[in-house]
């Protein structure tokens, strides 16, 4: 059976991912999903000025979060996912802030990297509660 | 129905991953799009000067999630539809670039470890990467 990835949403929310399939199956998404988060990692990209937007970063936690629970597969390789969860995370929590080193973003460059957030995305439209209870 | 996306296995292989079927409304599949692109564009437009194979087959795999989506909208109906396909096309240029530096790499690699490689699939990262390249503009 091939891998599956459902999105839960309640309302316009996504509360998480629903993912079907088996250890073996689910290695290639963990590893493809923790190097795009350790990439994209603002603190360790190599361009700080083009970013993904926020949104686009907490999917990409979430549904790693979701491969992630219930996951028995190898050990080194779930701390590495959990670590680059760790710092993305930081990094959500905390975004509204320029960045360490870098020049804050022009208006225009903000609106170019996906800065500006729709009103009442607080948690960018995605509900981080099953993102903390898979890294607590 | 909410957004599913399943991974394709290509025909005969175990382990190959052929591209994405994804399935859903327009809405959510378009809103999976966006994040695709927003993801996908730094690690084209800016790509880790250590390419290798994991970072070759993160955006390979973004890249093949995107085309599959790609595939069930119609262009007008993704006000990014441009936007995407340039992206993609910049992945698809970095791919072969990359594959023919880690080639080398690992070609290196294996030499001085003394073991031979196992067939042609490890160039594409994983991926068999037919679907991005139809998705591509000039492919």
């Amino acid at each position: 059976m091939s891998l599956t990835i459902r999105t839960k949403r309640s309302g316009k929310l996504v509360t998480g991912y629903e993912v079907i399939g088996s250890t073996t199956e689910r290695e290639p998404q963990i590893t493809m999903l923790t190097t795009v988060l350790r990439e994209l990692t603002p603190y360790g990209i190599n361009t700080p000025k083009l970013l993904p937007t926020r949104q686009a970063m907490a999917a990409v936690s979430l549904q790693l979060a979701a491969l992630l629970n219930g996951w028995d597969g190898n050990p080194q390789m779930r701390r590495e996912a959990i670590a680059a969860l760790d710092a993305i995370h930081v990094y959500l929590l905390h975004c509204g802030q320029p960045l360490p080193g870098t020049t804050p973003l022009t208006d225009a460059e903000e609106l170019e990297a996906g800065y500006k957030l729709t009103e009442g995305y607080d948690y960018f439209g995605y509900d981080w509660d099953s993102l903390f209870s898979s890294t607590a | 129905m909410s957004l599913e996306v399943r991974t394709l296995r290509a025909t005969g292989s175990t382990w190959l991953i052929a591209g994405y079927e994804v399935e859903g409304p327009l809405n959510e599949r378009l809103e999976e799009a966006e994040l695709l692109v927003s993801a996908l564009r730094p690690l084209v437009i800016h790509p880790h000067p250590l390419m290798n194979d994991i970072r070759g087959g993160a955006i390979a795999g973004l890249a093949l999630r995107l085309a599959g989506i790609l595939n069930s909208v119609q262009p007008v109906q993704f006000h990014h539809y441009d936007l995407a396909q340039s992206v993609l096309q910049e992945a698809y240029n970095l791919l072969l670039r990359a594959r023919e530096m880690v080639a080398i790499d690992r070609a290196t690699d294996h030499t001085r470890a003394g073991v031979m490689v196992i067939g042609n699939n490890y160039d594409y990262f994983g991926y068999d990467w037919s679907d991005l390249i139809q998705v591509a503009p000039g492919n």
